[in-house]
Order: C-alpha cells, then sequence, then structure tokens
C-alpha cells in the first residue's frame, strides 16, 4: 500500500492529511499546533504530526499539494492585466506574494520531505482536491459532486461525476464569479472578519427580515434557472482592490459598512438574512443541476460555501430527488490536502476505493488529529498545579461527567483524537444541559467570551433524533440544520423587536423550546447526530446523560473561547479551563472541577485575552 | 519586451501589465468575462494539468512553474501572456533577492480581505 502526504497552505486554513492506501490515516490544521486561527502559513506542525503518524518520511511515497501554483498566477496575471490601470496596487501586493514566496511551494515542500518522496510530487487542482475530499470518503458509490467556494485557480463552482475511483468535472463557473465572495461580500459588509465570520453572518440572518433579496437579484447576481450565475463586480471591490465591496455596494442598500464590534441593527440582519436566501436559492438551483446532469441521487459537496449549513438542510428538505447528501466535514481549503491526496492514491497508485466501510463512511468520524496518552495527560495536568481526580475505568468516568452535565454544570471534555475541520465534535468541546434555560447567553458570555446572540448546537443521540428534529437523515459532522419540532416549541415575542429596540438578547432569553440552550430564535439548530460507530465514547456519555435525564440532547460547542482555535493538546485544555467560566474538565480518564481549585487559580478566570473573531 | 533586466518590480506594472491591457483591448482581447450576458454562465472545465500533474523534485522550482506557466500560456494560443514569462522570472528574482533572509513573508492582508492572492 503507498502512502501519500497530502498538504494545503499559504491562502488560508493551512493543513496536511496523510493516506495509507486509500484509507484516511491522520489530518490536522496548522492552527492547532501554531495557536494561530486560520493559519495561512506553510504547515510545518501539521506536516510533522502526519509524517510522525505514517512512520516518518521514508514511509512516504508521494507528496500532493492542493492546488496549481502556476495557474493560479496566471489568473492574477490576467486579473492584473484585464482591469489595469486599476489593479496597479494588488498587482505589487501579489506579486510579492505569489513571485516573492508562492510560485515555489513545491520546491519548499520537497525539501521539507525530502528523500525519495520528493521525486513524486504531484499538483492537484484546487477543485479536484475539492472533489476528492468530498466524494472519495462518501458512503456513496456513485453521485453528483458540487464545489463551491471563493475560488481556487479559476473555478468556483464545479459540478462533477463521481462513480467507484472516477470523478469526472463536468463544468464550472470562473472567477470573478463566486458565490463564496459573494457571501464574503456580505460578512465585510456586516462589518464581519472575512473567510470566519460568514459563520456568524448565517447566524444573525434569522434575526432578519430578507427585504433585499429583489435588489439583490435586480443588480448584484445574475442568477440563472440552471443554476449559473454572473456577479455585476461594479458593486464588488475585490478585483482591484483589497476590500470585497465597492461603494456602490453601500449605495444601493443605503447603508455604510458596520463597524467591527458596534451595535447590530435591523438593516444589516436584513442584510445577512436577503444574501442567505440568495445563497440557498442559488445552490438549489446548482443541485438541481448538479443530480439532473449527472442522473445521480445522492450528492456530495465540499468548498467553503458547503460549511453554509442552513442552506445545506435547504438542500434535504426542497430537493425531493436528493436521496442522501454527504459533505467533508473540512469542506474549506484544509480539507484540500485530504482531497489531493486522496486523488493521487486513487488516480496515480489505483488505490482501490472502499464505499461504507467500517465507520459509517470513509472519514474515520474525522477524528483523524493528534490523541494523548493518559501519561501525557497525568503529566500536563500535574505540571499545572490544578487539584484533578483519576477514575478507576472509563465507566467511571463517564458516569461522573454524566452526572456533573445533569447537575447543570457546564464541562469541558478533551478525548482521542482531535476533529479534523472547524466543528468540535466531542472531542474537543464544551458540554451543557440543552434545557438550561440561560444555556445561550451563559455560555457566550462566561465560557466563550463571544457574542450573546449567537446559536448553540446540539449534539443528539442518532436513534432519537427524530423525536426532537426534522431531520430524516443522519447528521454525523454537523453540518445541516433543523428545525426543532413543533411539539416542543414555545412562541417568542418579536413584537418590539423590528419596531423599536432591536434587543437580540430579550428575543434569545425568551424560552423558544424545551430545549432553549440550542434552539436559534427561528426554531432551527445546527444538529450534530451521534452514533455508537463513529464516536462510541461520545455515544456513551450522552447515553449515560439520557439515562440520567430522560433527554438525548446536549450543547455542544468548540472547546476554545472567541479567537483562538480549538484546544489542541492537554495543556490547551487546561489553560481554557483555567481562563473561563468552565465548571469541569473531563480529560482522558481525569476529572478537575473548577470548585476544587486553589483561589490563586481560580483568579485567572474570564481574564483570557481575546482577538475579536 | 527585450531585454528582461531592464525593468524594475516598480515598474512592472507600468512597462508591461498595462500596454498589455491596451494592446488587448485594441484587439477585442478579455481575459475576464465580466459583461457578456447569457443563458447560462455554466462554462468548460478550466485546468492547465487535467486536474493531476506529476513532478520530480528538479522540476518544481518558481522558474520551473514560471516556465510550465508559458506553456500553457503558449498551448492556450495568447500571443502575448507568453512574452511576460522571462519577465516574471526576473522580477521573482528581484522579489527573492528583497525579502528578508530567513524571515517567512508574513501576510499583509486585513483581517477583512478575502485572501485572493
Amino acid at each position: 500500500m503507498k502512502t501519500v502526504i497530502g498538504v494545503s497552505a499559504l491562502y488560508h486554513d493551512s493543513a496536511a492529511a496523510a493516506v495509507v492506501g486509500s484509507r484516511i490515516v491522520a489530518a490536522a490544521q496548522e492552527e492547532r499546533f501554531s495557536r494561530r486561527k486560520h493559519d495561512p502559513r506553510f504547515p510545518t506542525a501539521a506536516l510533522a504530526y502526519c509524517l510522525d503518524t505514517v512512520g516518518g518520511v521514508d514511509n512516504v511515497d508521494a507528496i500532493a499539494f492542493y492546488e496549481d501554483p502556476a495557474l493560479s498566477l496566471s489568473r492574477v496575471v490576467e486579473n492584473a492585466i484585464e482591469l489595469a490601470p486599476a489593479t496597479e496596487a494588488i498587482w505589487q501586493a501579489a506579486a510579492r506574494s505569489l513571485l516573492g514566496g508562492k510560485i515555489d511551494v513545491m520546491e519548499k515542500l520537497a525539501h521539507a520531505v525530502g528523500s525519495r518522496a520528493a521525486e513524486d510530487l504531484f499538483i492537484v487542482d484546487h477543485h479536484m482536491s475539492h472533489l476528492g475530499s468530498a466524494f472519495y470518503p462518501s458512503p456513496f458509490e456513485s453521485a453528483a459532486v458540487i464545489i463551491a467556494d471563493g475560488v481556487g485557480e479559476w473555478a468556483t463552482t464545479t459540478i462533477a461525476d463521481g462513480s467507484g475511483t472516477a470523478i469526472t468535472p463536468i463544468e464550472q463557473i470562473h472567477y470573478p464569479h463566486s458565490l463564496g465572495l459573494f457571501y464574503s461580500a456580505f460578512t465585510y459588509h456586516c462589518g464581519l472578519k472575512v473567510n470566519s465570520g460568514e459563520y456568524k453572518l448565517m447566524g444573525l440572518a434569522p434575526y432578519g427580515e430578507p427585504r433585499f433579496v429583489q435588489v439583490i437579484l435586480d443588480h448584484l447576481i445574475d442568477l440563472r434557472a440552471d443554476g449559473s450565475f454572473r456577479l455585476n463586480v461594479e458593486y464588488f471591490g475585490f478585483l482591484t482592490s483589497r476590500v470585497a465591496t465597492s461603494p456602490r455596494f453601500e449605495e444601493i442598500f443605503g447603508m455604510k459598512r458596520r463597524e467591527p464590534e458596534s451595535p447590530l441593527t435591523i438593516p444589516y440582519m436584513d442584510l445577512a438574512a436577503s444574501a442567505q436566501a440568495v445563497i440557498d436559492e442559488a445552490m438549489l438551483r446548482i443541485a438541481h443541476r448538479a443530480l439532473t446532469l449527472t442522473g445521480r441521487r445522492q450528492l456530495c459537496m465540499a468548498g467553503g460555501v458547503a460549511l453554509n449549513c442552513v442552506t445545506n438542510g435547504k438542500l434535504l428538505r426542497r430537493l425531493p430527488e436528493l436521496a442522501g447528501i454527504w459533505i467533508q466535514p473540512a469542506a474549506g481549503d484544509a480539507g484540500g490536502a485530504l482531497g489531493s491526496a486522496l486523488h493521487v492514491a486513487h488516480q496515480h497508485f489505483g488505490a482501490p476505493r472502499q464505499v461504507n466501510v467500517g465507520r459509517g463512511d470513509g472519514q474515520e468520524g474525522s477524528l483523524l488529529g493528534p490523541v494523548y496518552s493518559q501519561d501525557d495527560i497525568e503529566r500536563a495536568l500535574h505540571a499545572s498545579g490544578i487539584v484533578w481526580h483519576v477514575m478507576e475505568d472509563d465507566e467511571s468516568h463517564v458516569a461522573h461527567v454524566a452526572q456533573a452535565l445533569a447537575e447543570g454544570k457546564i464541562v469541558g471534555r478533551f478525548d482521542g483524537r482531535m476533529e479534523f475541520g472547524p466543528r468540535a465534535l466531542g472531542n474537543r468541546s464544551i458540554l451543557a444541559d440543552a434545557r438550561r434555560p440561560d444555556g445561550q447567553s451563559h455560555i457566550n458570555q462566561r465560557i466563550k467570551f463571544r457574542e450573546s446572540w449567537r446559536p448553540f448546537a446540539p449534539v443528539v443521540l442518532a436513534e432519537h433524533a427524530a423525536e426532537y428534529f426534522d431531520l430524516a437523515h443522519e447528521s454525523p459532522y454537523m453540518l445541516v440544520v433543523a428545525d426543532v419540532r413543533d411539539e416542543h416549541r414555545t412562541p417568542v415575542d418579536w413584537s418590539d423587536f423590528r419596531s423599536g429596540d432591536a434587543d437580540m438578547i430579550k428575543v434569545l432569553n425568551q424560552r423558544r423550546s424545551t430545549l432553549p440552550g440550542i434552539t436559534h430564535v427561528d426554531y432551527s439548530a445546527r444538529v450534530q447526530t451521534v452514533d455508537e460507530v463513529r464516536n462510541p465514547a461520545f455515544h456513551r456519555l450522552l447515553r449515560h446523560f439520557f439515562d440520567i435525564t430522560g433527554c438525548p440532547v446536549l450543547i455542544n460547542t468548540s472547546f476554545n473561547v472567541r479567537g483562538e482555535p480549538i484546544v489542541c493538546t492537554p495543556e490547551d485544555a487546561v489553560r481554557c479551563f483555567l481562563n473561563t467560566g468552565i465548571e469541569v474538565l473531563a480529560i482522558g480518564r481525569c476529572i478537575a472541577f473548577k470548585s476544587e481549585q486553589s483561589a490563586d487559580l481560580r483568579a485567572t478566570e474570564g481574564k483570557v485575552q481575546y482577538e475579536p473573531d | 519586451m527585450s531585454q528582461t533586466d531592464a525593468v524594475p518590480p516598480e515598474f512592472f506594472f507600468a512597462e508591461l501589465l498595462l500596454p498589455l491591457r491596451h494592446a488587448s483591448a485594441r484587439r477585442n482581447i478579455h481575459y475576464l468575462k465580466l459583461d457578456c450576458e447569457a443563458e447560462s454562465y455554466w462554462s468548460p472545465v478550466i485546468s492547465r494539468t487535467g486536474g493531476l500533474e506529476r513532478l520530480g523534485a528538479a522540476e518544481c522550482g518558481g522558474e520551473a512553474m514560471l516556465q510550465r506557466l508559458g506553456q500553457y500560456w503558449v498551448a492556450r494560443g495568447d500571443v502575448y501572456l507568453p512574452k511576460l514569462v522571462p519577465y516574471l522570472m526576473a522580477l521573482r528574482r528581484d522579489l527573492l533577492q528583497a525579502k528578508p533572509v530567513g524571515g517567512e513573508q508574513r501576510t499583509e492582508l486585513s483581517d477583512f480581505v478575502y485572501p485572493l492572492y
């Protein structure tokens, strides 16, 4: 069996992945090691982790890079020429970035791995890397595949057919016409960080009304019935400047760009709702087109737009011809590392593809990052000086953690392999009882130090998901939004919201459902279903909580604070535990209670320095 | 465009790219499809390599990548862009010489800019 290492780097979310035969054995983002969110630098630490996992560089047969640096340069040069002289300033910056570094990335890779692997270097097109990440690990023998993101070399949207080990791209939309860049423009205008705040924009949308949809369709994007589209570039700034929008963008909506961190007002909520509605419609048409062109009933997706779980939920509900969907958990650029490695494994080395073997799909539950031994964990706990306990066995540990959750405690859970992708799926998670009425604002303010209005996701025992959510499919990677079922809802009073105070907290503080901690203001929830196959230990914890409380649902949010990457090491976990209002740290077979810590250690709580995200 | 060492980096745009803009405009050549309204905007797949390209360690440097780009432009039938290649190579050399020794280039973009390049 051949071993292939894949790397994505130098734009955002650098990552490395390792594939042996056709099996994914390791994948991690550089940010988790470097502690710099969305780290775009060459993934030295993630690469070292992957090489270590496969037994060293001498065991590596080939290295794959997730993008064609020459073709990306071609796009930048052609953009500079086409819109000259307005592109002079960005050309200077682009030349420094591309010619002063990125064009040499393959050589850098060769040096990083040395030895015989450097004789088998591969360039995989950006969207082909995404296609590989979306289709190869999916549980489908054949499927239509959609990639939608900001831009790779030229492609911004690709429809492909996947069958066996073959992936055949069929058609594309090209730069500058991009749903990713379109959505980022709204993110920017709403005062949120591009390439990370898109997620917040999606969460903001339910507070607004989509009253700008027609303006957007009339002026900003020509959306065709076949799902193809063209942006009116007069409204966007990214072709000639360093910002996402042009002055005309402000004019058409009659509002200036929101100052970051300033209060959110109704117009920005409406803008978020409108952008979401347009993305929903575009993706519905593209998905319909993909299924029609390929004749498939299963759909796979990747690319940053595929992280829009509101849209993903709508695809499932509104496309009657769609029988199943699988979305790469690391749908953004990090997943390109994985897809490029898989593509080389299947296309160059001829590795057979094993569909639906082992864990429901080929993604290994996306638990592909580093694992730390009980000894590592105990060493870290000793060094930290905190008071902690080690449980006799796993069963006793689970019982204590479930009991703490049932008593309303906020628990930081650190166990097993770290997740690959932006979502914490239980192994680097902060957990709480979803029935807790103040759960959302409490965790936002005291644990995550982030905006109170942001929703939390539920994790639910897969076997009980349909009792609480309108969800006919599994959602193991938290990539689908579904509604809380009618019988669990309670009415929300919006009467003063639009007419005057726009007080999001007042809306949020209303109960909304029997699971107020995870029910968004429009009764939606970004559901993670947990099953015994993909993550048995986490399933056991939920099962135990259910046995105690009769509730199979917990709040699951990533184990970090605002602006910080999700914790990677035991040391990161202890630091986050001490700096925040987390009450219980469940780490390996150990437990630490905040109430037992010394006054000195407890004094660090809330003093965390965070960066706006 | 005959002496590749005659264009300092700061003049690359004005002396090479801007004239190309004028030349292509005169011949109605467009590198981006911006205004062409159509019934459908789906297009054939763009790829330099067919999706996958194998390289050896000796052929993966920046100059080799630029040569590949030139070959791609030639294969595409463009008469102007291939002439840029030696100048891009010279510009690359200039930029690498100007780079601080040992230091990885810091991302200069703000958090509100999509990293397009």
